[in-house]
């Protein structure tokens, strides 16, 4: 490990600073993500964090088409000029 | 190649390897010097230091990179049979001692071309290949690879998240983790209006609308029972909700809203800021946490 970063930090000054950085905001991700999240912190690859995180955003995309398909079924029958209809607008805009 | 850059490659080398490794280092190092005067008399530096180099970095290797299962295969091929491991160097510098030139051309005509094809082709990043690489290739060869998974993931990334213009990891990571926040919110609130949009006038008071509401959502097939349930994606743990900071979400005049909930809600303006205050965000909160 130690002679990963010396290697590195021969490379450019900077890389160090951000290879902490990176670590730091993959670990944020995966405090993000409630499948990882379950797990020991510890035990889990940067890899395997983005290709959960890949997953997690497919998934949550799909999840946000269906409410949205929800959500404008419910839009259909709701007065348009009431204040759900506002919010559910206001939801299906976003 | 100098003998001192030689030199230092093999003491970067040996910050990892055992003990063990950094005896041989040593050996090699003798004999490396005692050689590169011959080869520099002979002029034959560079086929013979590639050479020399190779198999120094051969011997070193099985015993840094036990796990490396790919470049053990390409290993067992190009150690030379003719020398026993630890041997090898004895030799050279036997030889060299005595200033044996039939060793070096024996050596030469050994096929060290064969060999140096078959370290050049187990290398699959040829396009940063400069002479010394060899010796670090195989090192980094499981890093790079690493490394390439992960910029890979990285533009895959890239792909999901919109807006994401830079190409830095840092920035990516950045991007992703707004995105995603942003994305379970919205979840959240969609979830939360969708599946059960008679809350709102449930806690608003309004008697009117709640039978109308739960009329309607009884004809969709919106049983409130069942679909009380949040989304699994959604993390329980962000429940207490952090204030709309970055989403274009209109909460102006949410505050006084907010503190005269029995007054009708007028404009519904101010309805969409009073959302995530809702009381019933909490029950759900705690309706999750245990389904989680």
């Amino acid at each position: 490990m130690s002679s990963r970063r010396s290697s590195r930090s021969r490379q450019s000054g900077s890389s160090r600073i951000s290879d902490d950085q990176i670590s730091d905001l993959v670990s944020k991700l995966q405090h993000l993500i409630p499948e990882l999240r379950r797990r020991r912190s510890d035990k889990v690859s940067a890899s395997k964090v983005l290709q959960e995180t890949c997953n997690y955003i497919r998934n949550l995309h799909r999840e946000v088409d269906d409410l949205s398909d929800r959500l404008s079924e419910l839009l259909a029958s709701t007065d348009d000029n009431s204040a759900e209809a506002a919010i559910i607008r206001s939801l299906l805009n976003y | 190649m100098s003998n001192n850059q030689a030199f230092m490659e093999l003491g970067w080398r040996n910050d990892v390897g055992s003990l063990a490794v950094k005896d041989q280092g040593m050996m090699s190092e003798r004999a490396r010097s005692d050689e590169d005067r011959l080869i520099n008399g002979l002029k034959w530096g560079y086929g013979y230091f590639d050479h020399d180099q190779t198999d120094n970095y051969l011997q070193i290797v099985p015993e840094i990179h036990k796990e490396v299962e790919n470049a053990k295969e390409d290993l067992l091929v190009v150690v030379p049979d003719e020398h026993s491991e630890t041997d090898d160097h004895h030799h050279i510098k036997d030889f060299s001692e005595r200033s044996d030139h039939r060793f070096y051309l024996r050596n030469k005509h050994e096929n060290p071309k064969k060999r140096r094809i078959q370290v050049l082709s187990s290398d699959d990043e040829s396009e940063e290949f400069t002479r010394e690489v060899p010796s670090v290739t195989r090192k980094g060869s499981k890093r790079r690879r690493r490394d390439e998974k992960m910029s890979n993931k990285m533009r895959k990334l890239q792909q999901l998240v919109p807006n994401c213009h830079k190409t830095d990891k840092v920035s990516v990571l950045d991007k992703t983790i707004e995105y995603m926040k942003n994305l379970q919110l919205q979840l959240q609130m969609m979830s939360t209006v969708g599946v059960n949009p008679y809350f709102l006038p449930a806690t608003l008071g309004f008697g009117m609308h709640n039978h109308m509401l739960t009329a309607m959502a009884s004809a969709h097939g919106l049983n409130p029972a069942n679909h009380m349930m949040p989304s699994p994606l959604i993390p329980a743990l962000n429940w207490p909700l952090p204030p709309f900071t970055n989403i274009s979400f209109p909460h102006s005049s949410s505050q006084s809203l907010f503190l005269t909930t029995s007054s009708p809600a007028s404009s519904p303006q101010s309805l969409h800021g009073l959302v995530p205050y809702f009381p019933s965000f909490l029950d759900f909160s705690s309706h999750a946490m245990r389904r989680l």
